[in-house]
């Protein structure tokens, strides 16, 4: 199982607090990958926050691809931030020859189009970069998105953060959002492009678990929406799940839930919205999750939720103080983190329920 | 006292040298630990002292695990919350948890006592079970349990206070699969299943509730709450059924009562629903045999009662008429038409007919339906 | 001496031979009283011999014997009521390996029979394993503990932004109708009509559906088949559990319909047949001997053969179908009810589900797929043993068309023919649903649940003849007292009982607590070929 964790804070952190977070998690994964997903970005990225951020890893020539491409495309580039890396032979973990976080400036015509086509862009010209990428197999492009940034590897967590810095108390990423995962891989081969958190047009989510509904999920997707590709993690679906029901249809956060985890049929008929909540299980049937996980995501609105499969089957724990609200696997990251919360306010949410973090730190348990 | 740092900067001791050292000091002889952990998990068994002494743990963060295992004369305390499987497998431990518990906590476990002084996550107490030769493992949550709680558990003790819980005490289905064993729970219980009951306590219960109260309340260090927690009449108890569900209604008993009366047929084809068996009589004889005496040369009877004597359903009968001749017959409601009469008359009196009085059953034409229309129900 | 001819028929000619024990016969005439077929009676030793040889004899020598008939209209079947009758062991049919049946009788035209195809078949679902077993990550759950949700969909299924649905707050509001869906148990009692069954046949399913829906909890449907519906049933509220049939002859639909202001509910849906996996593009016939004055009255039509013609006269096309088929009998039922269609398992079913899926005004509310495999109460014997399509490929073909069209889960699919046939119904019915199907539904095995005793294997399949033994399949209501409606009943209660527990068994490994519709990784084939056409993983 994965350990995942989420931070939520009134005044942006480094990823330091992330890693503290996930250290005391460590038994529970196999050191095969880091990620993680900062939104609402401070230090390197304060500035030009509505401009675009492509955060990648490529090879030499994939970057000059990239950069030809961008050019052509009418993107010029606005400030970056170059990890200064650690080049210790002794750490665990395959690193790419490049690794690109910079903002860009709209082509010249986007700046009068609308919100809807920018977002657009966006997307197809990340799938563009990703299938430039993978033609070429010169690297891995992760999101392309304002005020998001993502850093994926695979190795050992703690070396992977060495690499880059991110033990740094003064590491100049900052962000008031961060979702981190350290992965043990388990069915899948090791891909970067299958570590968690995942990304599509302002929506995040990592989930650990195993999601027996995948080959469901997937085969209906693969038609919704051409963003809904890839699929090389089960837990993909989940975050298509979200984009879907929340962006695509425009349904209250609630009725992600009822996607993923409807109530059973007798149960349903005794409801008030009984008709609403069969119609949506008839509709979406396919998108039924049906094994063990525990999600969290984040929205575009900078909203995190957290929630769990039917039967309760992974773990999971919200804590907070004044400055901050964290969720993880495990109690002992909390523990590590907020040593002196008060743990009678820690939340350990239940499979009916859906728990919901404003950008105020204001908490909504919804029960489903 | 020994104190043991498991962090340096975010260099961490890992699970596998934390528990070596651990165990080397115990071999050394020391008996009480301070451990500052980092999420190692198992931390706390299985552990013996060679004198026999009590070893004494108060534990930091530890992870999944705490007191996994332990053996009695261990004694853990840990400060804070803890994640899954506290306990599990508790072999005699007496482990205090001075905070949450993740999921599972007490799962397997088999003697000893886990005292939680908050609240336990869900699937706790699955498959507690008490071996006849110790004494019973207890589980005492001060608050409350999340779903799925004593699932398929045999044996054992758990103890759901229901303290300062806003939400259900038990989550979803508690108990599922339950055999042995009892849970006392306070405050209000969700549906059972059918294979379980809830009593109210009796003396001994309230007994053992009260002693075991003051000994839980005391290890959390909440003595304060003791009048409040025995209040006896928020609590209950949940034991095994060991009783079978209902037996189904019959299907003959739903036709009679639950079904459209008199059958869908009753007014093209009226049914009684009786059957006969393969070899019928009466009217449900597929064949008939007929006494055809035509005095003639060939086919004339001789009235040498063989027929009579050797129908297997001893169906025929002779009739002695008043000119001294017989008549032979066979009786319908005997008769069920095999024919061994007409195969073994010499005279060949017997003819053996396709049974054709059911043709005849009078069927109704069927009626337009008379009863109320839908806007009148 | 009579001469015998070498074309002269006799009993080793013949499908089946009475294996007969003289000296274990307590003559008790159990066996000859009860054979439907004539095909044994009682003889006298004597008589066997020429007459003047007979008189001169003793007496005192004649002995009764068992023979077995090698008269063409009186052909054993080898059903075996005989060996049931016997309380000696002294009878019983033998299927003979040497018979020249197929030369015989062929003065009689082409042969027609009911049952199953007999042609010895290799399934392909025997040769497909649930083999993704949950064991770790995904927990497997407990068959006996665990709750399931075991619900199949009937009816128009709309794509998620096209349901008439609108925010308000933070919750959903249904701001205007939608076509009608039920969420029932994923097995169908499949249609089977009165007059191709017995009264009593017809009626135990009924009971037993009822019976499973008010004690048990189990939303079972049954499909009328298209025979009529007693007036009975149509007035009652147990109407809500019956799937109304219409095909080829719309027998019985004036009086349905004129029953309609005396509904008390609504049926529970609508089943336009085009066609029958055991024996599609044939048509469907009801001799006059069948149709006797119950029939008559419940169908509305005098005593005639009665014919249901291999199409629907009225329909030109997929489309017109679709048009006007079911607009008209969504209409009838103020379009309040699903209405499905049922055909054959074909080579062109791909583009039929692809003409349905289409479905523009949202009437067509379920896809009943027939395979080869399924049963008949009448056939030609060469449309039941070489026509026709299997179920599994086809049922894929179709799921998978519906998938590359992001349409799959809107027009229902359920699938029959031979479900069940080699025992295991719930793992055919487990196997099926992981490929796409969303339900089920049995025939032929219900017949065989209420005490059918034919096979596969050439027993009996006498369906056609009226004479069948068991009273299931004929209106001779001496042998139709001859079925207990109750215990029947409680057969197929039983058998449904067991097929939810043992649906649940194979649910269970696999970690899932909903059907697995298109969870095609849940199985494996140890066949290469059919791992590769059904796009499963080998595995040997």
């Amino acid at each position: 199982m994965c350990r995942i964790g989420a931070l939520k804070s009134l005044t942006p952190l480094a990823p330091k607090s992330a890693l503290e977070l996930m250290l005391p998690q460590q038994e529970g994964h196999d050191s095969s990958g880091f990620a993680m997903i900062m939104q609402d970005l401070h230090g390197a990225f304060a500035h030009d926050k509505e401009k675009p951020l492509l955060s990648m890893a490529c090879t030499v020539r994939g970057l000059a691809l990239v950069n030809e491409y961008m050019d052509q495309h009418g993107f010029a580039q606005l400030g970056q931030w170059v990890p200064d890396v650690c080049k210790d032979k002794k750490l665990n973990l395959h690193a790419m020859p490049r690794y690109v976080f910079r903002n860009y400036d709209y082509p010249e015509i986007f700046h009068y189009r609308s919100q809807a086509e920018r977002e657009d862009l966006l997307m197809d010209t990340r799938l563009a970069l990703r299938d430039l990428l993978h033609r070429e197999n010169a690297g891995f492009v992760y999101s392309f998105w304002p005020d998001v940034l993502t850093l994926k590897e695979i190795g050992d967590p703690a070396d992977i953060a060495t690499y880059f810095g991110l033990w740094d108390e003064n590491c100049r990423l900052r962000a008031k959002n961060i979702v981190v995962q350290c992965r043990q891989n388990t069915n899948y081969d090791i891909v970067r492009y299958a570590a968690h958190p995942f990304f599509l047009q302002g929506f995040t989510l990592c989930a650990n678990g195993e999601n027996t509904f995948f080959t469901r999920n997937r085969e209906f997707q693969k038609s919704l929406y051409r963003g809904y590709m890839g699929f090389e993690s089960d837990s993909q679906t989940l975050l298509y799940t979200l984009h879907y029901v929340l962006r695509e249809l425009k349904w209250p956060l609630p009725y992600f839930k009822h996607v993923i985890t409807p109530l059973p049929y007798e149960e349903q008929k005794t409801r008030q919205d009984a008709d609403v909540l069969l119609l949506i299980r008839e509709s979406l049937a396919n998108l039924e999750i049906n094994g063990p996980n525990t999600m969290i995501a984040l929205l575009p609105d900078k909203t995190m939720i957290n929630c769990c499969d039917a039967k309760k089957l992974r773990p999971c724990v919200i804590g907070r103080d004044e400055e901050m609200v964290v969720i993880a696997s495990e109690v002992s990251g909390l523990n590590a983190l907020l040593p002196k919360r008060d743990i009678t306010c820690d939340i350990y949410p239940s499979e009916r329920e859906l728990v919901a973090i404003d950008d105020n730190l204001e908490i909504t348990r919804w029960i489903q | 006292m020994r104190h043991i740092e498991t962090l340096e900067g975010h260099q961490r001791l890992s699970t596998q040298a934390l528990l070596q050292t651990l165990e080397t000091a115990i071999e050394e002889g020391e008996t009480d630990f301070y451990i500052h952990a980092s999420g190692q998990h198992d931390i706390g068994g299985p552990l013996w002292n060679r004198q026999g002494k009590k070893l004494h743990l108060f534990l930091t963060n530890p992870g999944q695990r705490v007191g996994a295992m332990a053996l009695p004369q261990t004694e853990i305390v840990v400060q804070g919350s803890v994640p899954a499987d506290v306990g599990w497998l508790n072999a005699g431990g007496e482990i205090t948890i001075l905070g949450d518990a993740g999921d599972t906590a007490g799962h397997c476990a088999a003697q000893g006592q886990i005292y939680i002084a908050g609240h336990a996550g869900a699937r706790s107490g699955s498959l507690m079970k008490k071996d006849p030769a110790y004494p019973a493992p207890e589980l005492w949550v001060l608050k409350s349990v999340g779903s799925f709680a004593f699932e398929f558990m045999s044996g054992g003790c758990a103890i759901v206070c229901g303290w300062d819980c806003e939400g259900p005490v038990l989550g979803q289905r508690p108990c599922v699969g339950m055999v042995e064993g009892v849970v006392y729970v306070r405050g209000k219980l969700p549906e059972l299943g059918i294979d379980l009951q809830i009593q109210q306590l009796t003396d001994d219960d309230r007994q053992f509730l009260s002693e075991g109260i003051k000994r839980f309340l005391d290890k959390i260090g909440q003595v304060a709450l003791w009048p409040r927690l025995t209040d006896w009449q928020n609590w209950q108890k949940i034991i095994p059924a060991c009783q079978k569900p209902a037996a189904r209604l019959s299907l003959r008993a739903y036709r009679q009562e639950h079904w459209i009366s008199q059958g869908l047929f009753a007014d093209v084809l009226p049914d009684n629903f009786q059957n006969i068996g393969l070899a019928a009589t009466g009217v449900f004889r597929l064949r008939v045999p007929v006494w055809e005496n035509a005095k003639t040369e060939d086919r004339n009877c001789r009235d040498c009662h063989r027929c009579e004597l050797e129908c297997p359903q001893k169906a025929i009968v002779r009739t002695e008429q008043e000119d001294g001749s017989a008549v032979y017959s066979a009786l319908a409601e005997a008769c069920i038409g095999c024919g061994l009469c007409q195969s073994i008359c010499p005279q060949e009196v017997w003819t053996l007919r396709d049974n054709t009085e059911l043709q005849a059953f009078s069927t109704q034409d069927p009626k337009e339906p008379s009863g109320p229309t839908r806007e009148d129900v | 001496m009579d001469t015998v001819n070498v074309q002269d028929l006799s009993v080793n000619d013949l499908a089946w031979v009475i294996d007969y024990h003289a000296d274990l016969c307590v003559l008790c005439g159990a066996c000859v009283a009860s054979c439907s077929f004539q095909a044994i009676s009682f003889v006298s030793t004597q008589k066997l011999l020429p007459k003047q040889t007979a008189k001169s004899r003793n007496k005192g020598n004649q002995k009764i014997v068992v023979k077995q008939s090698a008269d063409p209209t009186k052909l054993c079947c080898g059903c075996g009521i005989c060996e049931k009758v016997c309380p000696s062991r002294a009878i019983r049919p033998i299927a003979n390996t040497h018979s020249r049946e197929h030369c015989l009788n062929q003065s009689q035209g082409p042969k027609r029979r009911g049952g199953r195809g007999n042609l010895a078949k290799k399934r392909t679902l025997d040769a497909i394993f649930v083999g993704r077993i949950s064991q770790m990550t995904d927990p497997p759950l407990d068959a006996e503990r665990h709750t399931f949700d075991l619900r199949a969909p009937l009816g128009r299924v709309l794509a998620a932004d096209k349901l008439p649905l609108e925010v308000s707050g933070q919750s959903l509001r249904l701001k205007a109708s939608h076509p009608p869906v039920a969420w029932i148990y994923p097995l169908i009692f499949s249609d089977m009509s009165i007059g191709a069954l017995s009264t009593r046949a017809w009626e135990a399913i009924a009971i037993a559906t009822a019976y499973l829906n008010e004690e048990c909890g189990l939303p079972v449907r049954m499909c009328s088949g298209e025979g009529g519906v007693p007036q009975n049933l149509l007035t009652s509220d147990k109407l809500a559990y019956m799937i109304l049939q219409i095909a080829s002859g719309h027998f019985g639909w004036n009086r349905i319909l004129r029953a309609l202001p005396k509904m008390r509910t609504d049926p529970a849906g609508v089943l336009i047949k085009i066609g029958q996996g055991a024996k599609p593009g044939d048509g469907g016939w009801l001799a006059a001997s069948k149709v006797s004055r119950h029939i008559q009255a419940i169908r509305g039509v005098p005593q005639t053969t009665l014919h249901s013609p291999p199409n629907h006269q009225g329909l030109y096309s997929i489309e017109e179908s679709v048009q006007k088929m079911h607009l008209s009998l969504n209409q009838a039922f103020g379009f309040r009810v699903p209405v499905a269609i049922k055909c054959a398992a074909s080579s062109t079913s791909v583009a039929v589900y692809n003409n349905l899926l289409r479905d523009p005004y949202q009437i067509c509310g379920g896809f009943f797929l027939d395979g080869l495999d399924g049963g008949t109460g009448a056939a030609n014997t060469v449309a039941l043993n070489h026509t026709g399509h299997p179920i599994t490929s086809k049922l894929r073909d179709c799921y998978k068309a519906a998938t590359a069209q992001g349409l799959q889960g809107q027009i229902p699919l359920w699938v029959g023919g031979g479900i069940g046939m080699h025992g295991d119904a719930a793992a055919d019915a487990f196997k099926l649903i992981c490929l796409g199907a969303n339900g089920v539904f049995v025939g032929r095995m219900l017949l065989e649940l209420l005490g059918c005793v034919g096979n596969a294997y050439g027993r009996c399949n006498q369906c056609h003849t009226g004479k069948c033994p068991t009273g299931l399949c004929t209106q001779d209501l001496r042998l139709v007292q001859r079925l207990d409606v109750d215990r029947g009943a409680e057969n197929i209660v039983n058998f449904v009982l067991n097929f939810d527990q043992e649906l649940r068994k194979l649910l269970a490994p696999v970690g899932n607590s909903s059907l697995p519709v298109g969870r095609s990784d849940a199985l494996i084939s140890n066949d290469w070929a059919i791992a590769q056409s059904l796009d499963i993983a080998f595995a040997c």
